[in-house]
């Protein structure tokens, strides 16, 4: 009996215990999720509710035309190009930043954080400085005779991308660094000895190893990109709107809490539904390949 | 009144919630005490000259007023304080598009037995707000670009064969871009109301390869002294200081007049010392000495006459004739529509 029942309460502490260990963790979250819903919850519903004011007048007015929509449309499109080139310079980076040591990697580091001390709006005058018709890198060219006339770098696409990438490497760089640094060397070695080319050995061990620092940093830096502000109204031209300028200028010039709260949530809507589609097709492919 | 328990529980909580609130925000509320005035402005160097000129005399006159300042002037920060119910400001400076007879709900109608609103130019002294200064925006240009005489009137502005080169402009609908265009392709200054906008975007379509538009004052200020612009529609602010930085010139054949207002949120608790602060800033004496520090001419009619010498001849009120007044109550109905269908054009 009593060989028996010890089994049977040994599993009921230990459920117990698992079951008072998931409320401590729930009590450590707490003081998060307290912030967030003050600071965060709060004042999204707030901004949801200001956005109906008057029915959905400010959601026909956003409709009614291609306007907005578009300058959505422009706004993904720079937010993928953005991302897209800072994991091709960030991957390298981390790789880099994982496999030297010594100063080589001090510098390395200090080069990709010493920026984040600098403000966004002075790092991007300076792009402008470099940039322009009259900037530094055309006036050089053209010294040099390699060009007759400027070459347009800014107030275009090519302008906001070097400004966004410059400012959101870090965010690529460091979720990507943090998964290459915990990947076992001897992984590469192992394959390399089963006669794996350096590319397979890549492509088939190295790359799906750090696929989750490549998915959080892909994430990160799309989410910061679409809410880009002085980048795109410094460095773009008049054809790049992107959706946080004429939110600021809802808010700021035309003084319509209204409408700029319409054009918040319509930008959200459409990102939840573009990282709806795709967390849907990330488990997608796990599973095809899991199977 | 009987009170119930759950009541006094909730009342106390209540209590207890708006106590530990205030506290955070304590050092708002207690600005707002008698005998104390806040002051929102701009900022920089425009409130160092605003002080100058109006506040700083005010303060010694009157030893025992705590004054204080803010920033920015934002009338949206304006709206969201009357909202929240918790105005610390009780004196608001800000430009054109703020404070008619629309924004009621926001503000304090001006109390004209202490403001004397007689003395000011015309239209300087309206219900809800006063011209503290009134402003210029005006072709400005290299004149290192154009060594045989720079643009003078809009019409040279829209005219790239005669005047080559970049144009900086101002991307804000209701900026006076849809009233340069009209004018250039020929519309009188008496006519432009209600605004042609699809004649003004056609007008603009002409150049719209030569514009470079700019969003804040310091880009423009930028673009004309990097050389980066040939010409742009500046504001005075930023037209006279790139002058001193690189070969800069400004014609006075046409130019937008703005202003920098005065105006007192809806609910201020030191409205009546604000309303002497006014008062005192558009009086005569102060008037002048604004035209010592900035090159704005002042709204005070008899100021107006007797300006400093440091920017005679460049301030707005020197060249009133040339004036182009844009229509801000046209606009406050028109702005939505027209933004929207300028936004279109600017994509293309």
């Amino acid at each position: 009996m009593t060989i028996a029942a010890n089994p049977e309460t040994a599993g009921e502490r230990g459920g117990l215990l698992r079951r008072m260990a998931r409320a401590n963790w729930l009590l450590l979250a707490l003081p998060a999720l307290a912030f967030f819903s003050i600071f965060f919850v709060y004042p999204l519903i707030d901004i949801a509710m200001r956005s109906l004011q008057g029915g959905v007048v400010n959601y026909e007015r956003i409709f009614g035309t291609t306007l907005y929509v578009r300058v959505v449309m422009t706004t993904f499109e720079m937010a993928l190009i953005v991302t897209v080139c800072c994991l091709v310079i960030g991957y390298a980076y981390a790789y880099a930043l994982s496999a030297t040591g010594g100063y080589l990697q001090v510098f390395l580091t200090l080069a990709l954080l010493l920026p984040f001390w600098v403000s966004v709006l002075l790092r991007t005058f300076a792009w402008l400085v470099l940039l322009q018709n009259t900037g530094l890198i055309n006036q050089g060219l053209l010294a040099l005779g390699l060009i007759d006339a400027p070459f347009q770098l800014v107030r275009n696409k090519f302008g906001i991308a070097v400004g966004m990438v410059n400012i959101l490497l870090p965010y690529m760089v460091l979720p990507i660094l943090s998964v290459m640094k915990g990947i076992d060397p001897k992984l590469m070695l192992a394959a390399r000895i089963s006669g794996a080319s350096y590319l397979r050995c890549f492509f088939r061990v190295y790359l799906p190893l750090t696929l989750p620092g490549i998915i959080s940093g892909c994430v990160l830096v799309m989410t910061l990109s679409l809410g880009f502000y002085i980048v795109p109204a410094v460095l773009g031209g008049g054809r790049d709107t992107m959706i946080a300028q004429l939110i600021a200028d809802q808010i700021t010039r035309q003084v319509n809490f209204s409408f700029s709260s319409a054009l918040a949530v319509t930008l959200m809507l459409f990102t939840g539904i573009v990282f709806a589609l795709f967390a849907l097709s990330l488990r997608l492919a796990k599973k095809r390949l899991g199977g | 009144m009987q009170l119930t328990r759950r009541a006094l529980l909730g009342s106390t909580a209540a209590l207890g919630l708006a106590s530990a609130f205030s506290g955070l925000l304590g050092a708002g509320r207690a600005l707002a005490q008698s005998g104390s005035v806040t002051i929102a402005t701009s900022g920089g160097a425009f409130e160092e000259a605003l002080r100058a000129a109006f506040f700083t005399p005010y303060q010694e006159a009157n030893p025992s007023l705590v004054m204080r300042f803010d920033t920015p002037d934002d009338p949206s920060r304006l709206k969201a304080m009357v909202e929240a119910g918790n105005v610390t400001v009780d004196l608001w400076t800000t430009g054109d598009y703020f404070g008619f007879d629309s924004d009621a709900e926001w503000l304090e109608e001006i109390d004209y037995s202490v403001v004397d609103g007689d003395a000011l130019l015309p239209g300087r002294a309206m219900k809800y707000r006063v011209g503290l200064d009134i402003e210029q925006t005006l072709i400005t240009y290299r004149t290192d670009a154009f060594p045989n005489g720079g643009p003078q009137t809009l019409a040279d502005f829209f005219d790239v064969e005669k005047f080559p080169g970049m144009r900086a402009c101002w991307k804000w609908v209701a900026g006076g871009i849809f009233e340069a265009a009209l004018l250039a392709d020929g519309v009188k200054k008496e006519d432009l109301y209600p605004l042609d906008i699809e004649r003004a975007l056609a007008k603009l379509e002409t150049i719209r390869d030569s514009i470079i538009w700019w969003d804040t004052g310091a880009q423009s200020q930028q673009l004309l002294t990097s050389g980066e612009a040939a010409m742009g529609i500046l504001w005075g602010s930023r037209a006279f200081p790139a002058m001193e930085a690189a070969p800069i010139g400004v014609a006075w054949g046409e130019w937008f007049s703005a202003g920098t207002w005065c105006m007192v949120p809806k609910g201020a608790a030191n409205k009546e010392e604000a309303f002497k602060v006014i008062a005192f800033a558009v009086s005569t004496e102060p008037q002048i000495k604004l035209t010592s520090l900035l090159p704005y001419g002042p709204t005070n009619a008899e100021a107006a006459k007797r300006v400093d010498e440091r920017y005679k001849g460049n301030l707005p009120t020197d060249h009133l004739d040339t004036q182009i007044a844009i229509d801000n109550t046209w606009w406050i109905a028109n702005q939505a529509a027209v933004d929207t269908r300028f936004q279109e054009w600017l994509l293309g």
